[in-house]
């Protein structure tokens, strides 16, 4: 009898990941970039992951930030790399399986070097150039921070960091709202000379989240391929096509001061 | 039908040009068939690398609507058949977007599609991103349009083709018209030379090789007509040969048979003269010779103009039986002297008058009867005239036996030759001593006849032939008169005769003639004393010669006529003449005279001939 009944127990719990199997595990990324590019970075490490893991993945996304977590709020994805989740409405829904590896990164407001700003202040009522709304650390941690100096500034959507930065280069605009990794490498690349007015407390590289409709044992096992893909030989094309040096351990709390920022600027 | 050397030339052209105009169409179109598919694929290719980096944002997040936008845009924009996105595993079509409206433009026809194979292009390539697939972009293009373009080129090259050939087609004709011309010429000169016409030169043409032809073809006129001109010299000399030799024949007949019309008549008025009984001898062997002389010289006439084809044969209606038996009359007194009999028999069905020359005839039956004669010591001759049955020309079959020797059957055939004197006739019996035979056999022929002998059952043999002598219309028998008188019976009884005559012999035997049976005869010595003396005096007959100094015996003859048809009358006139050939009997006639005596004449010819004229004017 008892051994019926695990028999019954090992089918039903073969069928149940027969059933989760039935179709793709879909994995969504935040637009930072065109979804062609976002699918060119991203392809790779979920071949990857499908080829430590045994599951299938396919890459999912908007073809806006809005629409991205308009699915994200409906619940379409198994998998995420955002930290739009970490929004007061998206709250709680998705589990940090892991991290994006890399130093923390800050924001920064920079203006041309020989500018006459040199704080916060200097830049009221000036046009100042932002990615996108969308943007956490180059539009919601600057523009927190410039509502918590009382600063007012004509917002300039520039559509990505390297449209602000070219902005403020052409003198189009008295300043720029990046973060500090792409600050750096693009003024190695032009030349730009900046100063920054402006860096922000350091924020921990986006994580990726997990549905928690997903099994633990799958949750872990991508958790267990992502930690790997650092060293995993089999991951070097991935890594090499996505720009990646693989992902690190990261919990909910790492996340903490995100939440205040969204939160703050909620308020 | 035969095809000139211009519309082979034509033709030959018009196919090779016209089948290397085929085979540059069929190349061109090739050429562009591949051309234009190549170029499709380059499209295709153009429009998938074009077409994925767009799409590849829209498929990576599941945007079919803006892929199937894009795709309906780019179909209308670049006219292709259709765009597709198909399933990279089960390759099922995803999004499609077609063309439905085909290009303008007539069609091309199925055989012209068979002949290009397919031109359609399909172009696919899958779409992928970061090494994931997310669809195969398939591309359709149609070779309608290509065809359809493809077509009216084809079309277009046909009718520039068929320009371009009816061009060279003109040009060659009028080429060759002008090269072939001389050609006409050289017809022309021939046409002119068989025509008869050697003067005719055709001369240098534009073509050098028509040149040298026509400079050929000039040499060979040139040749004829000096042939021409020798052969004309010949025959003409040839010509006057033959004038020469019958004026020579007609000359030595007339001058020996005057002589001999001397001899004869003169031994006959000697031997009437009471000889002793040893001159009476000597004065017969000089008639009989001078009868045989006679025989001779005029079957010698008659056979050289049988000869010459100068002979002409009459068409008259005349009575059959009596020309029979004036044949046999002929023959009579030979007969009696070997004391066989003469007998004619015919056919009691065939009509008293019948149509063709009864001289001719005549003459042909008393050779045959005679050459029986010859040949019979005892019997007798016999003439069966009988119609052929079932012959629709009035076939007469005269048939001459005889009861004298038979010939030798080997020898038959040479009976007709002249002058045939086969070897063993002295065993039996050969021609008729020369011409007669010879000349009955020809003349038999000439009248529509075939002359052959056969030996008799018993004895003898038989001469026969069959000639067309169809009945006469009319009845002229009893108008004519009779052509044989019993000898001696008639006397002139003063009738007036005028004799016209040069010749004193002939003068001297007329007169005796005439004198000794009462005629009243008056000499004139040429045509226009006797003109002169039908002027003065009316005669009841005038014997008149031909040849004689002053005037001839035709002109005064002429006058005479014209004379009394003023008067209303009409005296018989006789011609006498040594010319004994029937176109001086011809001449006589159209001249006006009623009858003629050939001389040499025996005395009973010339007394029948009289007493026929006079008896039947009294």
């Amino acid at each position: 009898m008892g051994r019926i009944l695990f028999l019954l127990v090992l089918v039903a719990c073969f069928e149940a990941s027969a059933a989760e199997q039935a179709r793709p595990l879909y994995f969504g990324v935040l637009n930072q970039q065109s979804p062609a590019r976002t699918a060119e970075r991203w392809n790779p490490i979920l071949a990857y992951l499908a080829e430590a893991t045994g599951l299938r993945f396919q890459l999912r996304m908007g073809a806006t930030v809005r629409e991205t977590d308009a699915m994200m709020g409906r619940g379409e994805f198994d998998f995420l790399f955002s930290n739009h989740n970490f929004r007061r409405e998206f709250d709680g829904q998705y589990r940090v399986l892991a991290r994006w590896a890399g130093s923390p990164v800050y924001g920064v407001i920079a203006v041309r070097e020989g500018s006459a700003a040199t704080s916060l202040a200097n830049l009221e009522g000036r046009r100042v150039a932002f990615p996108s709304r969308e943007a956490f650390v180059a539009y919601a941690v600057p523009m927190e921070a410039l509502r918590s100096a009382r600063v007012r500034v004509d917002v300039v959507t520039a559509g990505s960091q390297e449209g602000a930065l070219t902005q403020l280069q052409a003198k189009q605009v008295d300043a720029a709202a990046v973060n500090s990794r792409f600050l750096t490498r693009f003024a190695a690349q032009t030349g730009l000379r900046y100063r920054e007015i402006y860096v922000s407390e350091a924020y921990a590289e986006m994580p990726v989240v997990v549905h928690p409709r997903v099994s633990r044992e799958h949750a872990d096992m991508v958790r267990r391929a992502l930690l790997a893909m650092a060293d995993d030989p089999r991951a070097a094309a991935a890594r090499e096509a996505a720009g990646s040096k693989g992902f690190h351990p990261a919990d909910e709390r790492d996340y903490d001061n995100v939440r205040r920022v969204y939160a703050r600027s909620r308020e | 039908m035969r095809l000139g050397l211009q519309a082979r030339l034509l033709a030959l052209i018009a196919i090779v040009v016209g089948v290397v105009l085929l085979l540059g169409l069929g190349a061109v179109i090739r050429d562009q068939a591949r051309f234009e598919r190549r170029y499709f694929h380059e499209q295709g290719r153009t429009v998938v690398e074009a077409l994925v980096p767009s799409l590849r944002n829209a498929l990576v997040v599941g945007d079919l609507a803006t892929v199937q936008e894009s795709f309906d845009a780019v179909v209308e924009q670049r006219a292709l058949r259709a765009l597709a996105l198909l399933d990279p595993r089960t390759r099922e079509t995803i999004i499609r977007a077609t063309d439905p409206p085909g290009p303008p433009g007539e069609p091309a026809p199925a055989w012209f599609r068979d002949l290009l194979d397919n031109v359609d292009v399909v172009e696919e390539s899958a779409v992928q991103v970061g090494g994931a697939t997310y669809g195969i972009l398939r591309v359709e293009m149609s070779g309608e349009a290509l065809l359809r373009h493809l077509w009216v080129e084809a079309t277009d090259f046909v009718v520039i083709g068929v320009v371009v050939l009816g061009c060279i087609v003109l040009i060659v004709g009028l080429f060759l018209r002008q090269g072939l011309g001389p050609l006409g010429l050289l017809v022309e000169g021939a046409g002119r030379l068989a025509a008869g016409d050697l003067t005719h030169r055709i001369g240098p043409t534009n073509v050098a090789e028509f040149s040298k032809v026509a400079a050929a073809f000039d040499r060979m006129a040139e040749a004829a007509q000096e042939r021409e001109a020798e052969l004309l010299r010949a025959r003409s000399a040839a010509e006057e040969g033959a004038r020469t030799k019958a004026s020579f024949v007609a000359a030595m007949g007339h001058q020996i048979r005057t002589p001999l019309h001397g001899i004869i008549g003169m031994t006959e008025l000697a031997l009437s003269t009471e000889p002793s009984a040893e001159q009476r001898h000597y004065l017969e062997l000089i008639r009989a010779s001078a009868d045989n002389l006679l025989v001779g010289i005029n079957e010698i006439l008659d056979f050289s103009r049988l000869e010459s084809g100068q002979l002409t044969l009459d068409r008259v209606a005349f009575p059959l039986r009596e020309t029979v038996d004036a044949a046999l009359a002929a023959c009579v007194t030979a007969a009696s002297a070997k004391g066989l009999e003469l007998r004619s028999d015919v056919d009691p069905g065939i009509p008293a008058l019948v149509t063709g020359d009864p001289v001719r005839l005549r003459q042909v039956l008393a050779h045959l009867v005679e050459n029986g004669i010859r040949f019979t010591a005892q019997g007798r001759i016999q003439v069966n005239v009988d119609a052929v049955p079932g012959r629709d020309d009035g076939g007469l079959r005269f048939a001459v036996a005889d009861t004298g020797l038979a010939i030798p059957s080997d020898k038959l055939a040479l009976v007709f030759e002249p002058f045939a004197e086969p070897a063993g006739v002295s065993a039996g019996r050969h021609g008729a001593g020369g011409l007669a035979l010879a000349i009955s056999h020809r003349l038999v022929r000439k009248m529509g006849g075939e002359l052959s002998v056969a030996n008799g059952r018993e004895s003898g043999c038989v001469f026969s032939f069959v000639l067309p002598l169809p009945a006469a219309a009319g009845d002229e028998a009893a108008n004519r008169p009779p052509l044989a008188a019993d000898p001696g019976t008639l006397a002139g009884t003063g009738h007036r005769v005028l004799v016209v005559e040069d010749t004193p012999i002939t003068q001297t035997l007329i007169m005796t003639l005439l004198r000794r049976r009462g005629y009243r005869p008056t000499l004139a010595v040429n045509g226009a004393e006797a003109v002169a003396a039908c002027r003065k005096e009316v005669y009841d007959l005038i014997l008149m010669d031909l040849q004689m100094p002053v005037l001839d015996g035709l002109s005064a003859t002429a006058r005479i006529r014209e004379w009394e048809a003023d008067l209303g009358r009409r005296t018989p006139i006789i011609a006498i003449t040594a010319n004994a050939f029937e176109e001086d009997r011809r001449r006589c006639e159209q001249a006006g005279m009623d009858d003629f005596i050939a001389k040499p004449f025996k005395a009973q010819i010339f007394y029948d001939t009289l007493d026929r004229y006079l008896k039947a004017a009294a």
